[in-house]
């Protein structure tokens, strides 16, 4: 199933009036039963998105750029369980390091004067 | 690992660091500076505070050779060892201070005290089942197994 035809979905869902207990379903312009053969129900729905299509696609607009924002900060950000072997070999050398050589964890701290 | 966010401000500090291991005194640099310099600064924003002429000034404080830290500070050694940490910490994509490596997992940024213990205290855990012994376990478990380069989220997350 398409996006668009998941949200057209779930705007069908969202402008449907929950149904009391006990009470029959009534006829409800945004949301028709689903009565009648398959063309009869594929032309309510194309019907459906046609009405809907400014919203769909208003929403449509909004997933792709959440989803563009989210990708681009995981793009960015780095994977939380990966081991990043940082070559510490010069500044340890250079005397640039604190504390003893055979510890068993070593903070490799980036850290600048201003 | 140095790694000059503010170059026309530090730049120059940070070579003098370098300056200063030269004579095994990089970590009372460090704590000088911040004190006798930086502080000054954040009151004042007068960056001449954090410049070669405001270091040299308190250098012999912290028993400094003066004319060899000035020396040293402005080669190309000293240049170059700057240099090097940022080309380092470039190819993880580290672009903001602090920023911390913990036997090889990055942190980003500040953190509460407690949760930088309980990572250290995960890793010293993991580094003593692991039976290598702290001289090499650096080498042997970060540098043989770690990643060379970035990975990011979304690269982990692909298939």
């Amino acid at each position: 199933m398409s996006r668009s035809a998941v949200l057209a979905a779930l705007v069908a869902v969202a402008c449907t009036k929950p149904q009391a207990p006990g009470t029959t379903p009534t006829s409800n312009s945004s949301s028709p039963p689903p009565s009648g053969d398959l063309a009869a129900r594929l032309e309510r729905l194309e019907e459906f998105n046609k009405k809907h299509a400014e919203a769909i696609e208003f929403l449509q607009r909004v997933y792709d750029q959440q989803k563009q924002a989210a990708d681009d900060q995981d793009a960015n950000e780095p994977d939380p369980a990966a081991i990043f072997a940082v070559d510490i070999t010069k500044p340890v050398a250079a005397g640039q390091a604190e504390g003893p050589t055979n510890a068993l964890v070593t903070i490799v701290e980036a850290w600048d004067f201003g | 690992m140095n790694m000059v966010v503010h170059p026309q401000q530090v730049r120059m500090a940070h070579q003098y660091g370098c300056a200063a291991a030269k004579q095994g005194k990089f970590l009372e640099f460090k704590e000088a500076f911040w004190k006798k310099s930086f502080e000054e600064y954040v009151t004042k924003r007068d960056a001449s505070l954090l410049a070669p002429d405001a270091i040299l000034k308190w250098a012999p404080d912290v028993k400094l050779d003066i004319k060899r830290l000035k020396t040293d500070a402005e080669s190309t050694a000293c240049k170059d060892r700057v240099d090097e940490d940022m080309a380092e910490l470039d190819k993880f994509h580290v672009n903001g201070t602090p920023s911390f490596f913990i036997n090889g997992s990055f942190m980003g940024g500040g953190m509460p005290k407690e949760e930088f213990q309980k990572i250290i205290d995960d890793k010293l855990k993991v580094a003593q089942a692991s039976g290598v012994p702290g001289a090499d376990y650096y080498a042997k478990e970060i540098m043989g197994k770690g990643l060379k380069t970035f990975r990011s989220k979304k690269q982990a997350k692909s298939p």
